[in-house]
């Protein structure tokens, strides 16, 4: 019956080919194909440094944590120190925030420095340049202005007047929070790259400025805000009243202070808070913090507010203090008023209002009082540079440049922001005024070629390659970009506690922990490391059209066939892919 | 001698004996008895092929086809949303010419969800070149897989056999199961060459030109109007070696019958009571089973309602917008008629409802009472 059916019959009835359908270019018909092309992570958007974070998640998943550490030093000399005091703004904007909890890429970047190993011979420039470059101070922004400027093959000299680099890193920020030897091994990186520190060289005393003008075609002004500021009321000029950027000056130059037992400290940030709980592993038994607002407006970090706490130190929120009281010529107390939260003001913060007839005593046999801190600018004034009323060097923001030309300042001396990152970011960003003012560069073009998103940091590594950087640093993954569905939740590895409180405040030794290594992959797992490809080959699995092809650095699409359905850009995981007119491919 | 089987087992048995190379499916209610005695005989051993577990129906039937193309014989079987999601591999089905023999056990579609007895599933895959046939109960579902495969083998066209969900799919039946050299004798081993040689590769489903394409459909009406004559060949001799046969519409007392009521699937059992009720009653009432529907039976139809004054179908099924199926096929047969009897349609039985002897008795009244039947359909439901 069916036995007389063959394959010849068979061809008469159905098509058959021996052909290939390669001839088909059915991608032709389509506008639209997916493009490869790597964006900017939030977190790296929000660091001030602009620490390329999701990239060294990327290559830390791969087992390549020295490549990652790479990574964050391309922008940070020290991320060893950001590792432990940084107020992480990387945190607060993680996409990971929104799915679960954000990630612990503070705790990473502390891991990187701690385990990594460093190979500073990599990243020493090609070409060297003739001119020369002073910076004053080896605090962050110094440091941070040396370091880049190095690279960029400049010859660089900073002068500290204390004894040591690193100037509030080591003067500032007690031990316990930051080990002087973490801060010696990333400073020594420095000193490896090239730098020239000499310390106990106070410019202006003993280095006129206008002498340094001649050895030098740049000046770096990175003075720090060393001295505090005064409380204005009654009785501030009693004995045992000290400024706190001066008490841990002190304590830091390994000088003892007399507190006696009851110490007040007044202030609400990382100021106060550090110098409590220096004062009490210094013996002091009843310390209160005294701050006018509350708890929210706080600026020191949450998590060392809440570590004060634990070390049995009082915070006394909502009072002012209104004048000093004396016993005998001897401070005995402060008398506090009440205080309430009115309309925001000018720092956006309630302001607050003193409530009449709320007076309260404290008593105490000292106060240290940290409401804030100033240059010390004096000396400046000799050459005829601007400062204004609280002894802040006058500098255009994006320049950096002072009104003398050649002289550019950065860090708290020119009025950045408080913070450690940000003065490490204003000593980048000084690097790169510098240079361009050198090389006759307009610097707000190169910024804005080399900016981060809309941010006022930059890529120090697109500066250095803008050619071969791999990823779109003017666009940003936000979260609903993020395709969830391939990642499973889990629980944030917070950096552990190495003591108690109890056995912290006895001594100086670092209360935060490192994560532990066998951890560190689980939380290295949780990012999303958006934007950046990981190879993840989804687009290469789900491509209807079989059009996405692997290469040896990335994949590439064959736009003959592909159809512009846009699966894999739907489907990547951290939207590398998006679909853009014309022909596609890896752009 | 007679067992007693419910229709899916009946199912199964016949692709036991039939000796199916591969059975590619899904499990869907009300079908998953036939998966799930195939899987029971593949591991007792007595399947002559294997089982392969597909993930959908689409993938199912994907299957069936490439093992078809490699010479070899194949089932599956499905419901419902089952074959809905298969209709793309239908069409390449019958385009690529394979012979693979499907059980559809009828059942509603969603939405609103329901499970019970309905052709809306299979009556709207009518043209995807697939033969279709309706069986009445569990004896008929198992001679038409069997006859199904020597058809396809010979056309090289696909077939369905469709049973209603749980009337015929679970009611269990005393029939009769020939032995297998019985079955051997009618249906011979399958002899189709593959199409698939890796020595010298070649696909399916290439592109072709529009004068090809047409060339190519035309083929396949040609070869499924030649079905017809395969068919009534293949009954035959199922007849001569079983000793059973069914035509692709059965007449009964329609000669002298001033109405016919014509009914297809589980629903004509029902019909053949109401009928000889009638008859008892002094009534000149006849009755016209649809087996095929495709290839449609329209001279059969034609000869037997030439002179029929009405005519009453009862449709398990709805077109939203005309009416019954079944109606609507029926009314194109007759266009030619010189004397064309007058067509009443009803909508009953959807979803499994029950169709009891005096509703239909009651519908072949009403339709004889009628003067001008109208286009629209009646529905009749129990609730009204």
């Amino acid at each position: 019956m069916n036995d007389r059916i063959t394959i010849e019959d068979i061809k008469q009835i159905a098509p058959f080919s021996q052909g290939s359908t390669e001839i088909f270019l059915t991608g032709l018909w389509s506008s639209r194909k997916p493009v490869h092309i790597d964006k900017t992570s939030p977190c790296r958007h929000a660091c001030p440094i602009g620490n390329d974070i999701a990239r060294a998640f990327y290559e830390a998943s791969m087992g390549h944590y020295d490549e990652a550490l790479r990574i964050f030093r391309q922008d940070n000399p020290l991320p060893g120190v950001c590792g432990r005091v940084c107020y992480h703004p990387c945190e607060v904007l993680c996409n990971r925030k929104e799915y679960d909890e954000a990630v612990n890429i503070r705790g990473f970047e502390r891991f990187l420095a701690d385990n990594g190993k460093v190979d500073i011979g990599r990243e020493k420039p090609a070409h060297l340049r003739k001119e020369r470059v002073a910076i004053i101070g080896s605090g962050p922004a110094g440091l941070s202005a040396s370091y880049h400027l190095t690279r960029l093959g400049f010859s660089v000299t900073i002068f500290e007047a204390l004894p040591e680099p690193g100037g509030m890193l080591r003067y500032g920020i007690p031990e316990y929070r930051l080990p002087k030897d973490i801060l010696d091994r990333e400073i020594g990186y420095i000193r490896d790259l090239g730098v020239e520190i000499r310390t106990g060289a106070r410019v202006g005393k003993d280095l006129p400025l206008t002498d340094m003008r001649n050895d030098y075609q740049a000046l770096f002004l990175a003075l720090g805000a060393h001295g505090g500021t005064e409380l204005g009321i009654k009785g501030e000029h009693l004995p045992g009243i000290m400024d706190g950027v001066t008490y841990l000056r002190t304590i830091n130059l390994g000088k003892k202070v007399r507190l006696g037992k009851k110490v007040a400290v007044i202030g609400g940030g990382n100021t106060a808070i550090d110098c409590a709980r220096t004062a009490r592993r210094s013996g002091a038994k009843d310390i209160t913090i005294i701050y006018r607002r509350s708890r929210t407006e706080m600026p020191a970090l949450a998590e060392d507010v809440e570590g004060t706490e634990k070390e049995g130190i009082k915070i006394e929120l909502l009072a002012a203090p209104r004048r000093l009281i004396s016993e005998n010529g001897k401070l005995s107390g402060i008398e506090c008023v009440r205080m309430r939260l009115g309309e925001p003001d000018a720092s956006g913060r309630p302001r607050p209002i003193p409530v009449e007839g709320s007076e309260f005593l404290v008593s105490v046999d000292s106060v240290i009082s940290a409401t804030g801190q100033a240059p010390q600018t004096e000396f400046l004034k000799e050459l005829g540079l601007l400062v204004d009323k609280n002894s802040v060097i006058e500098i255009s923001c994006e320049t950096a440049a002072t009104n003398i030309e050649g002289i550019f300042a950065g860090g708290d001396s020119a009025g950045t922001r408080a913070f450690v990152a940000d003065a490490i970011a204003s000593g980048k960003q000084g690097a790169l005024a510098i240079s361009c003012y050198l090389d006759g560069i307009d610097i707000k073009k190169a910024f804005k070629n080399h900016q981060i998103g809309d941010q006022p940091s930059f890529s120090f590594q697109h500066l250095l390659d803008p050619e071969h950087y791999p990823a779109d640093l003017k666009k940003v993954v936000p979260y609903n970009k993020i395709n969830t569905l391939c990642f499973p939740h889990g629980a944030r590895h917070d950096n552990p506690d190495n003591l108690t409180p109890k056995e912290a405040v006895k001594n100086f030794k670092e209360v935060a922990g490192g994560i532990d290594p066998s951890q560190m992959p689980f939380e290295i797992y949780r990012c999303f490391k958006c934007g950046t490809c990981t190879h993840c080959d989804l687009c290469f699995l789900l491509c209807p059209d079989i059009s996405i092809m692997k290469g040896k650095d990335g994949y590439s699409v064959r736009t003959d066939f592909c159809k512009g359905c846009s699966q894999c850009a739907t489907t990547c995981p951290r939207n590398v892919i998006e679909m853009g007119e014309g022909s596609g491919g890896r752009k | 001698m007679k067992i007693l089987l419910k229709g899916n087992y009946a199912v199964a048995e016949a692709v036991r004996l039939a000796r199916v190379q591969l059975v590619a499916a899904y499990p869907i209610t009300p079908q998953t008895p036939i998966y799930e005695k195939l899987s029971d005989m593949e591991n007792e051993g007595t399947l002559p092929g294997v089982m392969m577990r597909t993930e959908s129906e689409h993938s199912a039937m994907a299957a069936c086809i490439a093992a078809s193309l490699t010479g070899v014989r194949t089932f599956t079987a499905t419901a419902s949303q089952g074959l809905a999601l298969m209709h793309e591999m239908l069409h390449f089905a019958s385009g690529n010419r394979v012979p693979i023999v499907m059980c559809n056990v009828n059942r509603v579609v969603a939405v609103p969800w329901a499970f019970g007895s309905d052709q809306s599933d299979s009556l709207s895959q009518r043209d995807t070149g697939w033969l279709q046939f309706y069986c009445e109960d569990a004896q008929e579902a198992f001679d038409t897989v069997i006859q199904a495969y020597r058809v396809a083998e010979q056309v090289l066209l696909p077939v369905m056999v469709a049973i209603d969900g749980f009337f015929t799919s679970h009611f269990i039946e005393p029939i009769e199961i020939p032995d297998q050299a019985s079955i051997d004798a009618f249906l011979p081993s399958f002899s189709i060459p593959t199409r698939f040689n890796e020595a010298d590769p070649a696909y399916i489903a290439n592109v072709v030109n529009p004068e090809q394409y047409m060339g190519y459909r035309q083929r396949s009406f040609e070869d499924m109007e030649k079905t017809r004559s395969v068919i009534q060949e293949a009954n035959e001799e199922y007849q001569r070696i079983i000793g059973r046969g069914y035509g692709v519409v059965e007449a009964v007392n329609t000669d002298d019958a001033e109405i016919v009521l014509v009914t297809s699937g589980a629903m004509t059992s029902t019909a053949r009571v109401a009928i000889q009720s009638l008859r008892d009653r002094g009534l000149k009432a006849g009755l016209l089973k649809m087996k095929a529907l495709r290839p449609f039976p329209t001279r059969e139809v034609q000869e037997i309602l030439k002179n029929t004054p009405k005519v009453a179908v009862i449709d398990r099924n709805i077109s939203l917008g005309k009416g019954g199926i079944w109606c609507q096929e029926l009314k194109a047969a007759l266009y030619p008629l010189d004397r064309r009897p007058e067509v009443t349609g009803y909508i009953a039985g959807i979803c499994g409802a029950d169709v009891s002897p005096d509703m239909i008795e009651d519908m072949v009244m009403k339709a004889l009472e009628r003067e001008q039947p109208d286009d629209l359909p009646i529905w009749v439901r129990r609730d009204q």
